[in-house]
């Protein structure tokens, strides 16, 4: 009998306290309620709540095992949360990727920006022009910053990227009281994905709603885009990539590039291969995998079949060289020589998908004209 | 001394085991072709399937021959620079031919990305890369000629090439600073090294320059093996020592320039396969040595060059990794063996 009574009072016991902790959970999905959804992405998220909004970056670089925590609060608002505090709207900050400019122009904060490392990658003719003006400094090399210019502009915030750990630089710029925040947009797997960290602007320039309404357009656009390219029933090959001396360097199966293939309903040759960055191959594996391709997409920095053809003359043995099937993103550039594909396609992924298709299906977009995606001279 | 006659069982040895690596290496590779079509494929042009044909005929066998030649011709180079200089640490890299042929080349590709335009396609070119490669070795060998005719003692000059090396070294990374992260990586990517993208017309002025920097030295075999005993030595017994330093100086920037213009830099072969041959032959006999190490480099590299290639695998690692990696201990154990370095 003892024992029941043990069992029942542990039972509830249990019970009372699921039943409280689910109560906590409810509380805490109704301080949620208007999260913003992110839907794609998987390095960032947007919590709501009453007076704060909280911003977290989950991979601010590759590898990362600590996430970044900031909360966002309206400027001029009394919140004492002993963290990392950022006020919004942000009305000044320094970017480091070529990929923030179109973002910022989009929400129509581009005004903001007042340096960026090694402007002349900048290909925005908006910006271009602020640059002139010198409303925009150079603030050196992008994993190096000039630190004394950049404490000189006193940005509310750095929107940076890292390719590992934090370095020394960032410290010595968040001892001056100007916060870092990583930007991973660059570590997506998916093109949706990408896209989506417009919504990590929108959250820091208290512009949620337009960042949501640009968005939701684009991922309309894309699976659209997707859906065309499903009704067609060949599949025609892909192969990717150049030869920097000996080794073949194109996209991993898992890349955002990859991604793109896929939806646009082809066959990329290495899709079944691990990473998200790219692989790095001999020419002999290549050769053998994709002498017969359909299409080659991406050709590096050549815009021409002699120039391909000078560069290495086992270029020359691959079909896509003899059918003269070969397209480059690189073709368009800027003012100053960046390639216009760096800077847009993240933001821009339904209309590279589009761009496929219309290469590798044509009958699917007869009135298309690519915009991305140019065949090589 | 040994026997003349040891000394062709040697060479026939060396010969043969060069023959085993050669073939080993044009055996294996990233894709798996058996070995019966291999054979069809040199001798009958007719593998199971074409793309076979392509990869052993275009690919694999001008592979093994810019690895033959970068070899021995390293090999000679780094013997060459070291019973000139007496030094056992002097290699191809001691006069900064290297590294000038390295700064040709990043000042192509690093710099392509400031003046852009013609640049930026040309950066891409192997022939331009060659050129300016060569050119970059030439001009640092000029100065060290002018250098040369000013100092007379070759110490001085050993030092003088350092610090070319170490003003090249600087000058790149000045320019790797404020260039692009596509530039970058390209020269990253050259200065590892490598052997697989000569057509067969490059391979032929490789060989062509390669050979001549070869009969250059064939009159200087004799004084070499005076230089040994100092310069002093080598006067008195009547040897034209400036003209011996600068025909010496000639093939080696030759041979150096050649080939880190075709494969970029290539680590220790120069500096260790001097060692490895005088243990092996144990003479100082510079008409032994020359054949002995020539050999001897070869066969380092395409062994090198098979394990590179991670045989049955997509992925290949740089050249210079390898060299290294499985060179540096073999030259560490075969001292400890002999406790003491032969010069």
């Amino acid at each position: 009998m003892n024992h029941v009574i043990i069992v029942l009072a542990l039972f509830c016991f249990n019970f009372i306290s699921c039943n409280q902790s689910q109560k906590k959970k409810d509380l805490a999905i109704k301080v949620d309620s208007s999260k913003t959804s992110i839907k794609y992405a998987k390095g960032f998220d947007i919590q709501i709540f009453d007076t704060y909004k909280k911003l977290i970056i989950k991979s601010p670089y590759p590898g990362a095992e600590d996430h970044q925590e900031f909360i966002l609060i309206r400027r001029g608002s009394n919140v004492e949360m002993g963290k990392k505090i950022i006020e919004i709207p942000l009305e000044k900050i320094v970017a480091t990727s070529t990929t923030h400019i179109p973002m910022l122009e989009l929400i129509e904060e581009e005004n903001s920006l007042v340096g960026f490392p090694h402007v002349d990658y900048i290909t925005s003719s908006k910006t271009i022009e602020r640059i002139k003006n010198g409303l925009i400094k150079d603030i050196g090399n992008d994993q190096d910053f000039n630190t004394e210019v950049l404490l000189d502009l006193q940005p509310n915030a750095v929107i940076a990227f890292s390719m590992g750990n934090t370095t020394k630089m960032f410290e010595t710029i968040e001892k001056n009281g100007i916060p870092i925040i990583f930007n991973g947009d660059w570590l997506e797997e998916t093109p949706l994905g990408r896209a989506e960290w417009i919504k990590f602007f929108g959250v820091l320039y208290d512009k949620d709603k337009e960042a949501d309404s640009i968005y939701s357009a684009i991922e309309l656009a894309y699976n659209n885009a997707k859906q065309i390219a499903k009704n067609s029933i060949n599949k025609p090959t892909i192969m990717s990539g150049v030869l920097y001396k000996d080794k073949w360097n194109l996209p991993a199966g898992e890349s955002f590039t990859a991604q793109l293939y896929r939806d646009a309903n082809t066959n990329y040759y290495w899709k079944e291969s691990k990473g998200q960055g790219s692989l790095v191959l001999s020419f002999e594996a290549v050769y053998e995998k994709a002498k017969n391709a359909d299409f080659w997409i991406g050709s590096g920095y050549f815009t021409s079949f002699s120039e391909l053809a000078s560069a290495n003359n086992h270029y020359t043995e691959f079909n896509t060289y003899k059918n003269k099937n070969i397209y480059t993103f690189s073709k368009k550039r800027g003012e100053n020589g960046g390639v216009i594909y760096f800077e847009l396609a993240p933001i821009q992924p339904h209309i590279v998908l589009q761009d496929l298709i219309k290469i590798v299906h044509p009958e699917l977009l007869p009135e298309y004209k690519p915009y991305f995606l140019e065949k090589l001279e | 001394m040994k026997s003349f006659t040891s000394y062709k069982f040697a060479f026939l040895l060396l010969f043969l085991v060069l023959i085993l690596f050669l073939t080993i290496n044009i055996s294996y590779g990233s894709v798996n072709i058996p070995f019966k079509d291999i054979f069809t494929s040199i001798f009958k042009n007719e593998a199971t399937k074409e793309t076979w044909n392509y990869i052993v005929l275009n690919y694999r066998i001008p592979k093994a021959i810019t690895a033959i030649l970068v070899g021995s011709g390293l090999a000679i180079s780094g013997l060459l620079m070291q019973t000139l200089f007496r030094n056992p640490l002097a290699g191809p890299y001691v006069l900064g031919i290297s590294s000038g042929a390295s700064l040709g080349v990043a000042i192509l590709i690093l710099g392509s990305s400031m003046l852009g335009g013609s640049f930026l396609i040309m950066a891409q070119s192997s022939i331009f890369l060659s050129i300016a490669s060569s050119v970059g070795s030439f001009m640092v060998l000029f100065a060290v000629m002018i250098v040369a005719k000013q100092v007379k003692n070759t110490m001085t000059i050993l030092i003088i090439g350092l610090m070319f090396s170490s003003l090249t070294a600087a000058i790149i990374s000045v320019l790797a600073y404020f260039s692009s992260a596509e530039n970058l990586q390209q020269y990253l990517f050259w200065s590892f090294g490598s052997l697989g993208n000569l057509t067969w017309n490059e391979i032929l002025i490789f060989t062509i320059i390669t050979f001549a920097g070869v009969i250059l030295i064939l009159p200087t075999l004799k004084p070499l093996n005076s230089l040994l005993l100092g310069e002093n030595y080598a006067k008195s017994v009547g040897i034209n020592f400036n003209r011996t330093r600068n025909i010496i100086l000639v093939a080696t920037s030759l041979l150096t320039g050649v080939i880190t213009a075709f494969s970029g830099p290539i680590a220790f072969i120069g500096l260790a396969t001097p060692h490895i041959t005088k243990i092996i032959f144990n003479t100082s006999n510079h008409k032994l040595l020359i054949p002995a190490v020539a050999l001897i480099g070869a066969i380092m590299m395409l062994i090198s060059d098979t394990i590179a290639q991670l045989p049955n695998s997509e992925f290949t690692l740089p050249i210079n990794a390898i060299t290294s990696l499985f060179g540096a201990p073999v030259v560490i154990w075969l001292l400890l063996r002999k406790k003491k370095l032969i010069l």
